[in-house]
């Protein structure tokens, strides 16, 4: 299992467009993949359940990755949030 | 029926005059909760086939769509909401181990998800409750037997009346060619009013009381211009619109003819032409218009219905985004013009018995210094990544002013010692709105970089009469001897000391005003995006004669005034 912490940093936060560019990518991914904000704890392949974790701008999220290529997608999920989502 | 008329928001402007046809929300009646563990495998084979015949739909609507490659992802991302893995192994579980009905689990993992995104105070997550809801509504659809609203039949003329517009009615409207809707509920940033504007449906939200109002069939002027709708009205006003409709058609035949022309007088004045704006999505009006860029910035919207002041950084991530899609050109940041009447959730203040002449704008701001300089650190950061202004609203004396520059200049030595780059030279202006700072306007053109006349308040303040009181209308007077001779003197002092003066309030969009401000010399404008195009087709009507009608009439005979804005001038404003 590995973790990751990161901070959100486009301003929007995780709104719809961003969160589907996460499900997405970890979609890809066959190890399970755990997003926390918080006390709370979200499946980061569902949609529902990285919506309901409203992260905002400056948010601190800790990824948990566990399975065969957790580094790799923890490698693919820090770029995208790094990247601003490509928003900016 | 009698006439009413009811006032929302602009979603996309447009006039139109048609016959209503509501759009029912769907509602589900679902007859069975409680199921035997006989039915089980039959429930969830029925889920199953619901999901697939959904997402079938879904794809077909992703191929047919018209609007925007962008706008599409909303649409993809109802696809990924029907495949969430934790929203179907919620939804199968209840019905396995509580055996509840397929229909019923939908409906109760979905209103689980929804709860929960409606107790978010952010607008932007809040919205997104549509998504879900959307997506529950073709999942229950299925499963009940009960089709959406039927979209057969659509009349050219028709009018959608709707409760709320949900993402894929409105992808479905622009398949049906539906021309316009209004609703009861709607906000600007919605996926629904993406969808709209990509798809240039004209609509009308937020019109409370709509849908219980009317009745299929009832005639509807929905004028999206001024964003309001009449329903049902009389002989006297449908021909009015008639007339108001014809022109507009006109007006936006012949704006969209000069789109890629620059706003110029047929005498060869420039006029620049900026856009007010209030939220970071309007921005892609900004290069669809060829606007020259931004001359109003609005900051309330960052801060209302916040349960918290958003810090620094989120403002500065704003900020900077702002000036980065804006850049070649310049964004004037009005910094917040808030009373503490609006704020009283977030910083205790004292009950105003008259919040308009009361501690708001810049007199709020240096009575809260600590919130004034997040601010303006914000900015100044922001300044950094493209050209920014910055400007203080309902400023009266110049003291303000100077204490707001010394404040700036403080953020400016913090940002330096810590390294932070920002523009060392941000233009610093005020916004003259108070009659006392029009009548000095001299001393603010001195020490400020510039000035920009903000009409609303203007009027409202020089004659002493409430904007929003619809019974003072009579005094609300725009085109004032009083109001017109603060503005000549704020244009010549700004002129005498070399300080652009622009006009940013209503009255450099309302076109029978307009040709005035131009030949008074006004030469740098802002407006709002839906007015912008329709104001440049004027200016380019403009010419020297229209300047001597100007210069030549007693401006302080108001008698003179209604005859030069009703009579010479009409030439210039109406085809």
């Amino acid at each position: 299992m590995l973790q990751k912490k990161i901070k959100i940093t486009n301003s929007l936060g995780l709104h719809a467009r961003p969160s589907t560019l996460i499900v997405r990518a970890a979609t890809k991914y066959r190890c399970d993949f755990y997003i926390e904000k918080n006390s709370m704890r979200v499946n980061g392949k569902s949609i529902m359940g990285v919506m309901m974790l409203a992260a905002e701008c400056g948010s601190e999220l800790n990824l948990i990755a566990d399975g065969i290529d957790e580094e790799y997608l923890l490698e693919e999920i820090e770029e995208l949030i790094k990247s601003g989502f490509g928003e900016d | 029926m009698a006439t009413r008329t009811l006032s929302g928001i602009i979603i996309q402007p447009g006039l139109m005059i048609g016959k209503a046809r509501k759009i029912a929300p769907q509602n589900w009646i679902i007859s069975r909760v409680k199921i035997g563990k006989k039915e089980v495998k039959a429930e969830l084979e029925s889920l199953q086939t619901a999901i697939a015949t959904a997402e079938h739909e879904l794809q077909q609507q992703l191929q047919n769509f018209t609007g925007d490659d962008d706008d599409k992802e909303i649409l993809s991302s109802h696809l990924m909401i029907l495949n969430d893995p934790e929203l179907i192994s919620t939804i199968r579980q209840q019905i396995t181990a509580g055996l509840v009905s397929a229909a019923a689990s939908v409906q109760r993992a979905f209103e689980t998800v929804l709860d929960h995104f409606s107790g978010l105070d952010d607008l932007f997550f809040a919205q997104r409750a549509a998504d879900f809801r959307d997506v529950q509504n073709r999942l229950l659809g299925e499963l009940t037997g009960s089709r959406a609203a039927s979209l057969d039949g659509w009349e050219p003329d028709q009018i959608a009346v709707l409760e709320e517009a949900g993402p894929s009615l409105v992808s479905s409207f622009g398949r049906h060619e539906v021309k316009a809707y209004c609703s009861e509920q709607g906000s600007f940033t919605s996926h629904a009013s993406i969808l709209t504007r990509s798809l240039k449906i004209t609509a009308v939200s937020g019109l409370s009381g709509l849908y219980a109002s009317v009745r299929d069939g009832d005639v509807l002027i929905l004028d999206g211009i001024e964003g309001r709708l009449i329903i049902a009205p009389d002989h006297a006003t449908l021909k009015l619109y008639e007339q108001r409709v014809q022109k507009y058609r006109q007006q936006c035949e012949q704006a969209l003819s000069e789109a890629g022309l620059p706003a110029q007088t047929q005498d060869g004045r420039r006029i620049k032409l900026r856009l007010n704006l209030d939220l970071l999505p309007e921005l892609e009006e900004l290069n669809r218009l060829k606007a020259d860029g931004v001359g109003l910035y609005r900051t309330e919207f960052l801060y209302l219905g916040k349960d918290a002041l958003p810090g620094e950084e989120h403002q500065f991530e704003t900020y900077r985004q702002i000036a980065r899609l804006a850049a070649p050109h310049s964004v004037t940041i009005r910094t917040f013009d808030l009373g503490g009447d609006k704020l009283s959730h977030l910083i205790p203040s004292p009950h105003e018995e008259n919040p308009y002449l009361g501690n708001r704008g810049i007199r709020f701001s240096l009575a809260h210094e600590e919130v004034f300089r997040v601010q303006v650190r914000a900015v100044l950061r922001a300044s950094a990544f493209g050209r920014l202004k910055l400007m203080f609203p309902m400023v009266s004396d110049l003291r303000d002013f100077l204490r707001a520059r010394r404040i700036v200049q403080s953020c400016q030595e913090e940002l330096a010692r810590e390294g932070l780059p920002y523009d060392d030279n941000i233009p610093l202006g005020v916004m003259i709105e108070v009659p006392s700072a029009a009548l000095c306007a001299d001393d603010f053109a001195q020490n400020c970089d510039f000035l920009s006349i903000g009409t609303n308040d203007l009027v409202q303040y020089t004659l002493a009469a409430d904007r929003n009181n619809s019974e003072l209308s009579p005094y609300y007077l725009t085109h004032h001897p009083s109001v017109l001779r603060l503005l000549r003197i704020t244009l010549a002092a700004g002129q005498k000391h070399g300080k652009p003066v622009s006009v940013c309030g209503e009255m450099a969009s309302q076109s029978e005003y307009l040709p005035l401000l131009v030949g008074l010399g006004f030469s740098d404008l802002s407006v709002g995006p839906s007015a912008w195009l329709g104001c440049k087709s004027i200016i380019r009507r403009c010419d020297a004669r229209l300047s001597e009608l100007v210069q030549n009439a007693d401006l302080d005979s108001f008698g003179e005034i209604e005859n030069l804005i009703h009579d010479l001038l009409k030439p210039y404003y109406s085809l």
